[in-house]
């Protein structure tokens, strides 16, 4: 029999004895392979999104005409804020505060309208009683949206008062056409005397328009944008903005006609031309108005509103997104607590006294429990993807997750070996310091521990300062996380610099490839050491 | 010790110092070299003296028995033939190399059956039994014939799928012989085997180690069950990490008693039957056992009978029965450990009058 095929038949030895060793533990087998998918199942049906419907009190001054109706208040807020009360009092809002009986306290100023016609901005104290920093955050991010949409509905106020003026200037731009219409009939009856003090009547209600107009302007000014025609082929869209610039051309207009009115060499055919001139600005001036009056006040005070298209291949649900994640820190977990417990046992059950003495080499035991634990946990991770993926019906209850696959299969199974093959190398890293099997646990839970916070599979690596991502990229979950999200939920292999910031994805594998290596190495010598004779 | 010469029907490949695999012949009339060299060897663990100056050989073919109470040193001495321990002090040779660094092939003739039962719990008995054989590298076939072999053997065929966890500690000492003999071991390094098996078995088990024995194996056999010396060909006895004795059960016996034991049973026993034998050259004392009987002490009870015959019967003495008395091993074993006993607490009220006097004559020094 040859050296190489005695070789095989001593590594093979601990495939087989380890694959019996977990058949013989039928309810760790079943937890192996069912736990994880009623974890991700459970989460799959259970988890609703993020709630933060925060208890929100108002307190209103007692001076001014503020409303005590808590209806009211709910009707200005959205389904993040639940508006529990109204009250006058801080010191009380801020009791029920420490007392955690409501989240939010929002206090309205008492001279806001004095501070902005000062020129100031009008301050809104919002307090909470948070220790949860995602708490702590969403409240101020939520704070910050809230006060944007005060400040919208103030704008929309003003530009609803704005269109009422508009109603205004619309009368004194119909006065004015009656007066046109009156000095051209004066014009073409001869007698210019009259129409000459029609003109002036109609240049006195032109200076109305034009201030009115760039009052109008002016309002308008921050916003100018908006009203801006989208695209200049289309007649309709006119700029309201420039409408001080047509009210200036309707005030020159009426100047040139008075002048000409009072110039006695003028004939009647200019007069009529400049009439004509006066005419068309005031059908201007008015359809600009008009289309002013027509603009939804709340348009006018936000302009912009976002069209979210996502450009993923996939809309994924959360039990999409985290499935990855989940399947590959259960495969590390197992794949270093199986490791650290079974190297541990040989030592304590002495079967290493018989390694010693046989002729079975460190480097045999090793390849064996490889090829094993990598023979037992790919076919947990094949069990698991077929049923996260598949759907499954039983009598009409789903019992899929419905997970999408997008990837190539041959690239996720070469990535889900290499984790496999690093995670089983931790382990024995993780025996060669263990003194007894409670410690390899520990130790296995510690490196789980770590796993959940520093891999990205809750918390985003570019999160973390710098120093504390080297423990990210010590373990082989945080390569493994990325990789089958990017495989699994986009479709394949990325474009290099989406990848881990700025990582390409060869070199993701490579590091998996190099840190199992790395950690074997250790392991091997460390295991080594301990097969020598003492 | 009687001359060994290589006699052997296995073809046992050896390494020697520089490495060379050697093809031992199967007739050759030069001395074997011993298949197992213990010199000079001391070992400290933790601090302590496990075992001090040991010097003893095994040559193939013969079972070596190694006896001594419980902590005197077996297993530590059975670790440093295996290589489990490496020597402080002295040299240890197993089949021509340091078993600190035996080779495969070498290692591949080794069987070794701890004390303790160091298999897997979760596995059955015949996985376990399997997986020991997949560690010599034995194929499946092989696997197969040899483990049901051996299974029939230690009588648990029956219980083959038996997880270990689940069967007494006697089956378990029989899964880890069965283990050790697996694959024929030019070998066998047994600590306590017959440990928890019942007599019957132990009686096949010793049956099976000297056919081991005849068919040119070695065995080195550790034991607290003095009575098993008698089935070695050459035992050690170990106390206290020291070795007392090695020779064969035989010669151990006359060392402990000073020679071989007659027993005389006559009528009418008198002080002058007594005084006749002491007369005896060949009689070294004499010791009435009850009112009819006497034990003599002789040099050797074959040649010493007629003599002391002749004597009784010059006495007209009816003799009723002559004959060589046998004291079993537990007495041997009693009365080696007793003697070494004597002589260390001899040896060290010697070595305290010799320091008390080494003082005596440094402190008088300055006055003379």
């Amino acid at each position: 029999m040859s050296r190489l095929w005695k070789r095989f038949i001593r590594a093979s030895a601990f495939v087989s004895k380890e694959f019996n060793e977990v058949r013989r533990q039928p309810r760790l087998v079943l937890s192996l392979v069912l736990g994880p998918f009623l974890i991700l199942f459970l989460f799959g049906i259970g988890y609703q999104g993020e709630t933060n419907n925060l208890r929100a009190l108002v307190v209103v001054p007692t001076t001014g005409q503020f409303s005590k109706d808590v209806a009211e208040y709910r009707a200005m807020t959205g389904n993040q804020l639940n508006v529990t009360g109204v009250t006058n009092s801080l010191p009380e809002a801020l009791a029920r505060l420490k007392e955690r009986s409501v989240d939010i306290v929002v206090q309205v100023p008492e001279d806001a309208a004095r501070q902005i016609s000062s020129g100031a901005q009008a301050r809104v104290p919002v307090y909470f009683n948070e220790v949860d920093p995602l708490r702590r955050d969403w409240i101020t991010y939520l704070s910050f949206l809230y006060i944007n949409e005060i400040n919208k509905n103030t704008v929309a106020a003003v530009a609803s008062q704005g269109q009422e003026q508009a109603g205004d200037l619309r009368s004194v731009l119909a006065r004015m056409r009656n007066s046109l219409a009156a000095t051209e009939q004066s014009v073409r009856n001869g007698q210019t005397q009259e129409a000459s003090q029609e003109a002036q009547r109609m240049q006195g209600s032109s200076t109305n328009v034009q201030l009115t107009v760039v009052l109008l302007a002016q309002l308008l000014a921050s916003e100018n944008a908006l009203v801006k025609p989208p695209s200049p082929q289309d007649p309709q869209q006119v700029n309201l903005a420039s409408g001080g610039e047509a009210a200036g051309e309707l005030s020159e207009d009426l100047r040139a006609l008075n002048e000409a009115l009072s110039d006695p060499n003028t004939d009647r055919a200019t007069l009529l031309q400049r009439i004509d001139r006066v005419r068309t600005d005031l059908d201007e001036m008015d359809r600009l108005t008009q289309q002013f009056q027509s603009i939804n006040p709340l348009v006018l005070a936000a302009p912009f509103y976002p069209q979210v298209e996502n450009t993923a291949p996939i809309k994924a649900n959360f039990t999409s997104f985290y499935a990855p994640g989940v399947l590959v820190l259960i495969l590390q977990h197992i794949a270093i607590t199986l490791t650290a417990l079974s190297m541990v046992r040989e030592r304590l059950l002495g079967t290493v006294e018989l390694f010693r003495v046989s002729p079975v080499s460190p480097m045999e035991i090793l390849t064996g429990k490889y090829t094993g634990y990598l023979l037992l946990l790919g076919g947990i991770a094949s069990i698991l993807l077929v049923m996260m993926s598949n759907n499954i019906v039983i009598e009409g209850f789903p019992l899929s997750l419905g997970v999408p696959i997008l990837g190539d299969w041959l690239l996720l199974f070469f990535t889900i070996v290499l984790v496999i093959f690093s995670s089983v190398g931790l382990g024995l890293l993780i025996s060669t310091i263990s003194k007894s099997e409670s410690q390899a646990v520990q130790i296995s839970m510690l490196v789980l521990l770590a796993s959940v916070f520093f891999s990205g599979f809750f918390l985003r690596l570019e999160a973390l300062w710098w120093p504390v991502r080297a423990v990210s990229y010590a373990l082989p979950v945080t390569y493994g996380v990325s990789s089958l999200q990017v495989i699994m939920l986009r479709g394949g292999v990325p474009s290099p610099a989406a990848w881990l910031g700025d990582v390409p994805f060869p070199a993701v594998l490579l590091a998996l490839f190099t840190l199992g290596i790395f950690f074997s190495l250790i392991g091997y010598l460390q295991f080594r050491r301990s097969l020598r004779q003492q | 010790m009687s001359q060994h010469l290589v006699n052997t029907t296995l073809p046992i490949e050896l390494q020697d110092p520089a490495n060379r695999t050697l093809q031992l012949p199967l007739v050759d009339q030069r001395p074997a070299p011993p298949m197992i060299d213990v010199r000079n060897v001391s070992k400290v663990l933790g601090g302590n003296t496990a075992v001090a100056d040991l010097n003893f050989q095994v040559q193939q073919g013969e079972i070596f028995g190694f006896i001594g109470p419980s902590g005197s040193g077996k297993t530590t001495t059975i670790r440093l033939l295996t290589g489990v321990y490496t020597p402080t002090t002295g040299d240890v040779t197993v089949m021509g190399a340091r078993p600190s660094h035996p080779g495969r092939r070498v290692q591949e003739h080794f069987g070794y059956m701890p004390q303790l039962f160091v298999l897997y719990p979760n596995l059955t008995v015949q996985e376990n039994l399997s997986f020991v054989a997949q560690l010599y590298g034995m194929g499946r076939v092989a696997r197969y014939r040899r483990v049901k072999e051996l299974l029939r053997f230690v009588e648990l065929y029956d219980d083959r799928n038996k997880l270990a966890t689940n069967v007494s500690g006697g089956m378990q000492r029989r899964i880890e012989l069965a283990a050790a003999l697996l694959h024929n071991p030019a070998l066998l390094f047994a600590d306590e085997p017959t440990a928890g098996i019942d007599p019957v078995l132990r009686g096949k088990f010793w049956e099976e180690f000297r056919r081991l024995r005849d068919e040119g194996r070695t065995l080195f056999i550790t034991t607290q069950y003095v009575g098993e010396s008698e089935y070695c060909d050459r035992v050690g006895v170990i106390r206290e990490g020291r070795l007392v004795a090695v020779d064969t059960p035989t010669a151990l016996r006359r060392r402990a008693f000073g020679g071989d034991m007659v027993d005389v049973v006559v009528t009418g026993l008198s002080d002058a039957i007594v005084r006749a034998l002491e007369e005896l050259p060949i009689v070294k004392y004499v010791q009435r056992v009850s009112a009819n009987e006497l034990r003599a002490s002789v040099g050797e009870a074959g040649p010493a009978i007629p003599p002391m015959l002749d004597v009784l019967n010059s006495l007209s003495c009816e003799v009723k029965r002559i004959e060589e008395y046998r004291p079993n091993f537990d007495d041997v074993f009693i009365k080696l450990m007793e003697q070494d006993e004597e002589a260390t607490a001899q040896a060290a009220a010697q070595a305290a009058a010799q320091a008390e006097a080494n003082d005596a004559g440094t402190t008088e020094t300055p006055h003379v």
